[in-house]
């Protein structure tokens, strides 16, 4: 029961991380990373090698912050953007897998969501505590000024949203022994992480207190949310 | 004038000629249905507010109604009626509360938590289970008695779109869409002219709802589906932003999507997925052919 529970804690919490970070240092709100985790839970059915689904997300995202920089002008271009990117995993993923709409995988990794989660945590955590965490606080509260003042915005942006986008296929992979595989499985985890985040966000906070904010708001939500995951 | 009287021939034509087929008639309804949809969209766009989370306004009150069915007829109108009020109070709340940005967001989310959330909704009645993905039933019409009513509410949601759109409301509506600001400071009810677009936008989406119903006899969680709330947003962006074009677009994306999906199921949500990703690159080309073409014509 109390294990059960800090999956879910720890999986809505690091889905509210991964929006989080992608929102406030990238200036836009990832809807891919919904189709990500579905893509974890086909990874996990089809080649179950973690490092592999790591590694698949980490291309994704670099090629998505690269498809980002190179086309998008606002943040409402880049968030479409990244909807359409997760649209496509989605239907990819239903046409090449269309024997069968949903899947099980015969092992179950979910309790290792807690430690993704939690070293997740420590390492955004860690960052921010770091002398890397001002040039981070600069990025998340003016982007223009922190370019100007010689900050490479740029990589930061590439950096965040590849190791985002490999946390959410990880994420995926790992949760699959709960789940039914299937395209749209991630919505709902994406949805909780929204709202959390979203929640967060109106405390008004930077850096490590708004990490720490967010880990105590899903701790909070997490009962509730469960019904959407 | 001569322009709209022209347009609106245009597609009672293609009314006509489409009912002289059982499938193209059928299609015909389909089409409309996701006409009306678009027209919606540019209702809210109007006034200066991009919905990606249309497929909650279409959806919500005939998905109540369609539970209130399993009930009986009366249940179903009374929910329907409560579905419409509250889905224009949550849209107005939204609109009120959020910027332009948040709006798109606030919609988009909203909606796909609506459609992660709507399969819960399970209950006994009879000794068995309704609801759930499968979803409820919803009586149906005569196609014949569709296609009439169809073609008679997507032209008559045409006409009063073109006609507020030329009336002071719709230079308000355009003037809040363009600089809230500034409207405000020339003295624009802006309260007034975001509810106006809601409500316009509302009982579009609420007729095009209910025609859905009708159409397929059944409502399953997936009218709610990104796909659905992201259609108006791809049709209004091939069709320019004009109405005519974004009618047309959405006929067009309809066929192809019949004739992609018959090739190999899903292939149209790929479709969807590229103009998303391509989405800033096509509105920008779209926007400089658009006023060439206005220029030419001027």
């Amino acid at each position: 029961m109390a294990l059960n529970f800090l999956v879910s804690f720890f999986s809505i919490a690091l889905m509210a991380l991964l929006v989080s970070t992608n929102f406030r240092i990238g200036k836009f709100l990832n809807l891919s990373l919904g189709g990500l985790f579905a893509a974890g839970g086909y990874i996990a059915y089809f080649t179950p090698n973690p490092v592999f689904a790591a590694l698949s997300g980490l291309l994704f995202g670099t090629l998505l912050s690269l498809a980002i920089s190179k086309i998008c002008r606002s943040v409402i271009e880049a968030t479409v953007l990244s909807l359409g990117a997760g649209i496509l995993i989605e239907r990819g993923l239903e046409i090449v897998h269309r024997s069968s709409y949903y899947y099980f995988v015969d092992f179950d990794y979910s309790t290792y969501v807690i430690l993704l989660g939690a070293v997740s945590y420590l390492f955004v955590l860690g960052i921010y505590l770091s002398p890397l965490g001002l040039k981070m606080k600069f990025v998340e509260e003016d982007h223009e000024l922190a370019e100007l003042y010689g900050i490479n915005t740029g990589m930061i942006f590439t950096v965040t949203t590849s190791l985002a986008s490999a946390c959410a296929v990880l994420a995926g992979f790992l949760s699959s022994g709960s789940l039914a595989i299937s395209p749209t499985t991630g919505f709902g985890y994406l949805i909780s992480g929204i709202i959390v985040s979203a929640l967060t966000a109106q405390l008004r906070q930077v850096g490590a207190v708004h990490y720490l904010a967010l880990l105590a708001i899903s701790f909070a939500a997490a009962r509730f949310m469960e019904v959407l995951i | 004038m001569k322009r709209i009287v022209a347009e609106t021939a245009v597609m009672l034509s293609l009314a006509v000629i489409m009912s002289l087929s059982p499938y193209y008639s059928w299609l015909f309804v389909l089409m409309s249905i996701y006409s009306l949809l678009t027209l919606s969209w540019l209702f809210m766009r109007k006034a200066g507010r991009i919905s990606m989370g249309h497929s909650f306004l279409f959806g919500f009150p005939v998905f109540l109604a369609s539970a209130g069915y399993s009930f009986s007829s009366e249940v179903s109108i009374q929910l329907f009626i409560a579905g419409c009020a509250l889905s224009f109070v949550i849209f107005y709340i939204f609109a009120e509360m959020t910027g332009r940005t948040a709006f798109v967001f606030l919609t988009l989310v909203f909606s796909i938590f609506v459609w992660v959330s709507s399969p819960k909704l399970v209950f006994e009645k009879g000794g068995y289970l309704t609801g759930g993905e499968v979803g409820f039933s919803f009586p149906t019409i005569s196609q014949k008695e569709l296609h009439i009513l169809t073609g008679g509410t997507l032209t008559l949601f045409y006409l009063i779109y073109r006609i507020i759109g030329e009336s002071r409301a719709g230079y308000f509506m355009r003037a809040v869409g363009d600089d809230e600001t500034a409207s405000k400071a020339v003295g624009i009810d802006l309260r007034k002219i975001k509810a106006l677009s809601i409500l316009l936008s509302g009982m579009t989406a609420w007729s095009a709802g209910i025609i859905y119903g009708l159409e397929f006899g059944h409502i399953s969680p997936e009218i709610f589906s990104v796909e659905i709330s992201v259609f108006p947003f791809i049709a209004s962006l091939i069709g320019a932003g004009n109405p005519f074009a974004s009618v047309l677009s959405s006929f067009g994306l309809v066929y192809l999507s019949k004739i992609l999906n018959s090739m190999y199921p899903g292939l149209m949500g790929i479709v969807y997925a590229a103009i998303l990703i391509l989405s800033p690159k096509i509105g920008w080309w779209v926007y400089v052919k658009g006023k060439r073409l206005d220029e030419k014509a001027g």
